[in-house]
Parts: structure tokens; C-alpha cells; sequence
């Protein structure tokens, strides 16, 4: 019976507590580190965002010695292929640094050279092309 | 079929330079793969840096114990006279192997017997063949035998011939593209094939056409809707064989304008030289409006070439009544599009303007450099975030109201909190209603904004969930 007594209290202040804390964890409320305001003067935006809706890409072409003059146009097209980005006569044996711009949402490119095609990811704002297979 | 043959196979010898008269191959330059773009073959064998016969690689197959090792040569155009000399040996010999050299042409594929060889030894042997036939063949050594590790090994070859494969086109023989202009690019290829001063149609975008949407009250923040001026554009820039451009052809399409100020528009081609302009026609300015054009067309005064498209919009999509503007609130009477097209030509029968030729690179038409000349006054112009102004712009605009224009690091035309007065848009855009922000109008341009482009690149695009259609003309 003492047991009770003394054990009674305890049990109903840890109760509380519990009870209390699940509701304090309640009132915490969600914050969302990146806010959407509601008015355009309160977007937060970085020193450095560009706000262009596009990519600058510089294209490295390696060369390959070959023994006789073949010259042939390079293509960068999108992955459907119908969107030419990039039309250029180039030499086989020469090394080439092109440019061209895509869309920023282009995470991949077609680049044809006669019958050579190859798909490359756009990882940077340089990729690179070379004849040969990988 | 055989004069065609001949004839090309003429034209052929005539256009090969006097240096590419005898075709070799030591197989040092680089890896399988590099010679397989140069149009050699190789069945169970590589270009291999194992104790090769000379230099630093030979060609070696597979293991000769269940595998037949072939290698293919390139087209080599034979000229009936010469040898065919090559350096082969079997590595780590055992038992019997055979070399077996064919010489392929389209009429026979499965090649004619040049050689027999059959080891007795694992010695270098140096073989010379002569070769008497004219025109397209291949070569093919094929090495064989069974049991044991032994490898057959290839190098130092000689052919009695040109190189003659295109590595551009599936390996294929060599051949004369027909050039009607003489200016180097195969009349398939050539978008100009009976104009010499011409080959390539480039455009920008790719296709359709990008959208100019401006804020007009700079240097003061506007409302955001982004439609004070909404101008699509394209360009269509022609360049000759040297990638020069010869034309460049602008089409402005005139959408619309929820603006009370009479707004004028023209662009900037940056590190264009105006010299480099022979003439600019098709603009569309009343002399009243206080322009100072020059003969080619480009106004005076610039360092950079800077074209003034049109002087006020609202002489080209007249105000029905109703609303701000043109085109912007419902209940308006829409009014049609209005299209300006800009030439400029660059190079006029082959001469370029006397500032020099420009390159397509150096043209970097997607740095084009677009403004509005806001209320008809010459000075007060807006651009795109970070893009310069010209040198008519009135330098006391410049810090003042919203503006945080600074020079000195290279901020242009944003707010303290960089904020932009103009976007560039890849795609035909649809613009927000009068009013209405654009953050109310594509619910995911602020993630865009906020993440600094990562997230939503194609925010302006009408993708589930990206749009509040009721939000946007």
C-alpha cells in the first residue's frame, strides 16, 4: 500500500511530462528553409543567378590523324533530333572549340558527324567529342 | 556501272595529294579504337603494347586455340604496280598455325587468296607481295591453328596504294561529292548548293521562336507581370563554307504590350564591329522619332553594332480601348501580331564589310543584346539582367530608384535583391494577364529563381502543375 503511495506520483508526473512534450513537439512548426512568397520583391535571389533560360556549351573536337582530307558536317541536336543546335563543316584531322547554346533543361545532346552519332550527356559546359569509340 | 567506276576512280587519283601516295601503318599512334575510327577491322585481335614485333605496338589476336584472328585493312586504292610488305610472327609458338592474306573488293567479298603461310617457327618473317590490281580493295589477315597460347602478331604494313575509306561515312570508299558551287561543300550537305558565297542556314533558336518579356518602369520595380513589352523573336543567320556569316535575317513578332508608356525596341551585337555591317534594312523608324541612323543602317554613335527594330510599339498593335496596353487583359479586343523582319549583311558577293569577317562563334547570337527604349526617350534604356547598356544610355538612371546597377562589378538592370526588369525566354512564352505576377501565373519560377536555375529550368513550359492557366492571356 505505501508502494502505491510513493510509486502513484511518479507514475502521473512522468505521464505529464510525456504528455506534454508530445504536444510541445506538436506546436513546432514546419518551416520550409525555401519559402514561396506570395510577391516577386520578396524572392530571395543569389548574387550569381544569371536568370537565363539557357546553357552556353563549349564543344572540344579532338582530331584524328588520318591520311587523306576528309571534311564532313558536325551536328548537335537535341535527343529527339529535331532541334539542330549546332551546324558546322569541320576537317577530321583538326582539333575544333565550337560553341552552341541549349535550353537549360537539355541534360543530353545527339552529336553527328556523317554516319558517326554519338549521345552525350551534358554534365558541364564542356563537352567533349572525339571520332573514335569510347 | 564499270565507266562510273572508272571515272570516279579517275577523279580519285587526280584529287589525291602526291604525299598519301603510299599508305602505312606501324600502329604506334594509338589504341584499338583510334584505328578503328580510322576504318580498321579487328576479330579477336587488338592493337596491342605486348612485346610488339617493332615500335611500340603491334597488332596481336587472341589466344589462336579456338578463336581465328582477323584484321581487315581500310578501301586502300591500289594503283597496279608495288608491293604489299608487312612484318608477322606467331607469339609464344606451339604447334600448327597458319597466316592466310586476302585481298577484298566489292565484287568479291570473300577475297582472293594472296597468301598461304604456314609456322614452323615463332620468327619474325618479313613478307613482300606483289600486287598488280588497280582500284578499291581491302586486305584481310587471318591467323588460325588450334591448342596451346600461341597469338598471331602483325605490323610495319605497306600498301601498293592511297588510303582511300571515309571514316565519315560508315567506312565506306572514298568518293567525289558533287560541289556545283566549288566552294567545298558537297552539294548535300549545302543548304546554298548553287551560290558560292554561301552554305549553311544556322538558327536561333533551334526552332520556333524565343520571347523578349519586359518590365517598363526601370529604374523604378514594376508590377511583374512581365508583359509591359512582349517581343518573339528568331534569327536566321547564313554562313558561308569558312563559317563566316554572309547574311543574318531577325524576325521580331510584336505580341504585346500592357504598358501606358510608347515603348521603343532595337538590340546590340555585342564585339560586332558596325563596320563589319555592309547594311541593315527592314526597321521600321519614323524620322520624327529622333534616331540617328547611319548608311549601313545601324545607328551611329555605337561602338558595337546596334540595330533599332522598331521606335513605338504602339504604332504597329494600336490600343482597342479597354485595359492597359495591347494584348494583355481580358475583355480586350485581341489585336493581330505584327512582324518586323532585320537584314544585315555581313558579306555582299564574297567581300565582307571593312571591318572584317565574323565568325558564327564571334557572332554568339545567343549574347544578342536586346532593349527597350522606354518612353520614347533615347537614353532611358532596359535590358536583360547583367547585359550592358549601350553608349546611348543616360548614365543618371543608373543606381537610382530600384535600380543597383554597378559597373564596376559588372551588375546591370537588377535590383538590390536581383531582381531583373526583362527575361529571355528559349521558348514561345505565355506571358502573365495584366497585373498578375508571373510568381501567380508559373508556380514553379519561383523554385527556379530561389534554387539559382537547378530546379524547374523549363518552369515556363505547360507541364501538370507548372501553370495557373487563369493567370495567363
Amino acid at each position: 500500500m505505501r508502494n502505491i503511495y510513493f510509486t502513484l506520483p511518479w507514475i502521473l508526473i512522468f505521464s505529464a511530462c510525456f504528455f506534454l512534450l508530445c504536444s510541445c513537439k506538436k506546436e513546432f512548426p514546419n518551416v520550409d528553409p525555401n519559402p514561396i512568397p506570395e510577391n516577386p520583391l520578396e524572392l530571395e535571389v543569389s548574387n550569381t543567378f544569371d536568370w537565363k533560360t539557357t546553357r552556353d556549351i563549349t564543344l572540344e573536337v579532338s582530331g584524328i590523324a588520318i591520311p587523306v582530307s576528309i571534311r564532313n558536317t558536325l551536328q548537335v541536336k537535341s535527343p529527339d533530333e529535331l532541334k539542330v543546335y549546332l551546324k558546322n563543316q569541320l576537317f577530321m584531322n583538326e582539333d575544333y572549340s565550337l560553341k552552341f547554346t541549349i535550353p537549360a533543361y537539355e541534360s543530353q545532346v545527339v552529336i553527328t558527324y556523317g554516319s558517326i552519332r554519338k549521345v552525350i550527356d551534358v554534365t558541364s559546359d564542356i563537352l567533349y567529342f572525339e571520332y573514335q569509340s569510347q | 556501272m564499270k565507266v562510273i567506276q572508272s571515272v570516279l576512280i579517275s577523279c580519285i587519283f587526280l584529287t589525291m595529294p602526291a604525299a598519301y601516295s603510299q599508305y602505312a601503318e606501324d600502329f604506334d599512334a594509338g589504341s584499338t579504337s583510334y584505328y578503328e575510327a580510322l576504318c580498321w577491322d579487328f576479330s579477336h585481335a587488338d592493337v596491342n603494347s605486348s612485346q610488339p614485333i617493332s615500335g611500340s605496338r603491334s597488332i596481336r589476336t587472341d589466344k589462336l586455340n579456338s578463336n581465328i584472328g582477323n584484321i581487315t585493312s581500310p578501301w586502300v586504292l591500289l594503283s597496279g604496280t608495288g608491293n604489299l610488305t608487312f612484318q608477322h610472327r606467331i607469339y609464344n609458338y606451339n604447334g600448327s598455325r597458319t597466316l592466310k592474306v586476302y585481298l577484298i573488293s566489292e565484287a568479291n567479298p570473300d577475297g582472293e587468296l594472296l597468301l598461304e603461310y604456314d609456322y614452323s617457327n615463332g620468327t619474325t618473317q618479313n613478307e613482300t607481295i606483289p600486287i598488280t590490281q588497280s582500284g578499291m580493295y581491302k586486305f584481310k589477315w587471318r591467323f588460325s591453328g588450334s591448342g596451346g597460347s600461341s597469338r598471331g602478331q602483325l605490323d610495319e604494313i605497306s600498301f601498293p596504294g592511297t588510303y582511300a575509306a571515309d571514316p565519315s561515312n560508315d567506312c565506306d570508299p572514298i568518293s567525289i561529292n558533287p560541289d556545283a558551287d566549288g566552294d567545298g561543300v558537297p552539294d548535300s550537305e549545302d543548304d546554298y548548293p548553287s551560290d558560292q558565297y554561301r552554305a549553311y542556314d544556322n538558327y536561333y533558336p533551334a526552332t520556333g521562336q524565343s520571347t523578349l518579356a519586359f518590365e517598363d518602369l526601370w529604374p523604378s520595380a514594376g508590377d511583374y507581370d512581365l508583359n509591359d513589352l512582349v517581343v518573339g523573336y528568331s534569327f536566321k543567320i547564313i554562313t558561308n563554307a569558312d563559317d563566316h556569316v554572309v547574311d543574318l535575317k531577325g524576325t521580331f513578332v510584336l505580341r504585346a504590350a500592357g504598358a501606358g508608356l510608347h515603348n521603343g525596341f532595337g538590340f546590340q551585337l555585342p564585339d560586332v564591329d558596325p563596320a563589319s555591317i555592309i547594311s541593315t534594312t527592314g526597321y521600321d523608324i519614323e524620322p520624327s522619332s529622333g534616331y540617328s541612323i547611319g548608311s549601313n543602317g545601324l545607328e551611329t554613335g555605337q561602338t558595337n553594332a546596334t540595330v533599332i527594330v522598331f521606335d513605338d510599339f504602339f504604332r504597329f498593335l494600336v490600343p482597342s480601348g479597354g485595359g492597359v496596353g495591347v494584348n494583355t487583359s481580358v475583355g480586350q479586343t485581341p489585336i493581330p501580331f505584327d512582324t518586323i523582319t532585320i537584314t544585315m549583311v555581313f558579306i555582299n558577293n564574297g567581300i565582307p564589310g571593312s571591318g572584317g569577317t565574323v565568325s558564327l562563334t564571334a557572332l554568339n547570337i545567343s549574347e544578342f543584346n536586346p532593349f527597350v527604349v522606354a518612353g520614347m526617350e533615347r537614353g532611358k534604356e532596359i535590358h536583360l539582367p547583367d547585359f550592358e547598356p549601350t553608349d546611348k544610355a543616360d548614365p543618371q538612371y543608373f543606381g537610382i530608384e530600384d535600380d543597383d546597377s554597378n559597373s564596376a562589378t559588372g551588375k546591370f538592370y537588377k535590383t538590390a535583391s536581383n531582381l531583373p526588369w526583362a527575361l529571355n525566354i528559349y521558348e514561345e512564352f505565355d506571358y502573365p494577364l495584366e497585373e498578375v505576377s508571373i510568381i501567380a501565373a508559373y508556380l514553379k519560377f519561383s523554385d527556379w529563381v530561389q534554387s539559382s536555375g537547378a530546379q524547374f529550368p523549363d518552369w515556363y513550359q505547360d507541364n501538370p502543375g507548372y501553370r495557373n492557366a487563369a493567370n495567363i492571356y
